[in-house]
């Protein structure tokens, strides 16, 4: 982790300088392919990892059973329920 | 985060979740208490199939929610749960009038490892002989699921 970096200098309207600095934390990690092939393939390293990574969070979670209720159901009369209740 | 439940469904209750029956609200009430897997069998598809064209339209969309991993196959083949299901058989057949199907279920269900067995069947004792074998009935036992206890451990 290092420190936050500056993201821009501004000026506001006293004539002082503003800071602005974005909320960013770094990450180092060991890639399997050599830095040089990663920077060939993607450029911007760091934009593509970010990428990916929003790209798996965004996917839908494993399918609930609970879904189901939240369809339409036909009902049915006691008198046919209870030939589904009676033992095979 | 609490770990899911993992349940097995009966026929009957998959029926209460695709069609509006009697018991439909304590499947909702299941559904309300938090997330949970549930694990069902051949032998419970092959009653759902039967049942589900005898009520409506909805076998599809079960075989389909399978497929999307909305209920878990317990992947036994239906001559394993025969062959599981044997001491069942020999145990609770002469004991009650839980249906050869009915025992499959409570078969798989110990097999899997299920903790709890969701059933509306009371009157047959299938729900008992659940209980008997270790699992968590849901919804509780009630007074008919109580007879059955009592009658088994008569003749036991």
């Amino acid at each position: 982790m290092g420190a936050a970096p500056i993201d821009s200098l501004s000026v506001d309207w006293d004539g002082e300088l503003l800071y602005n600095r974005r909320m960013t934390e770094l990450v180092s990690f060991r890639p399997s392919r050599p830095k040089r092939e990663l920077r060939q393939a993607f450029g911007n390293v760091s934009r593509k990892v970010n990428e990916l990574i929003e790209r798996e969070l965004a996917r839908p979670g494993p399918a609930d059973w609970r879904d189901v209720l939240k369809r339409e159901r036909t009902i049915v009369p006691d008198k046919d329920y209870a030939k589904c209740l009676r033992p095979e | 985060m609490p770990a899911p439940r993992i349940a097995f469904a009966d026929a009957n209750w998959l029926i209460a979740t695709y069609y509006e029956t009697r018991d439909t609200a304590r499947v909702q009430e299941w559904a309300e208490r938090g997330p949970s897997t549930i694990i069902v069998s051949a032998a419970v598809l092959a009653e759902c199939e039967c049942n589900f064209w005898r009520l409506g339209d909805r076998w599809p969309s079960l075989a389909s929610d399978l497929r999307a991993g909305r209920w878990v196959d317990c992947a036994q083949p239906f001559v394993a749960l025969v062959s599981l299901a044997g001491e069942l058989f020999r145990r609770y057949a002469p004991r009650g009038n839980a249906g050869t199907l009915d025992l499959l279920h409570v078969a798989a269900a110990r097999r899997f490892g299920c903790r709890w067995f969701l059933s509306f069947d009371s009157a047959s004792g299938c729900r008992a002989v659940a209980h008997a074998c270790g699992l968590t009935v849901f919804p509780e036992l009630a007074s008919m699921d109580r007879a059955w206890i009592k009658k088994f451990g008569r003749s036991a």
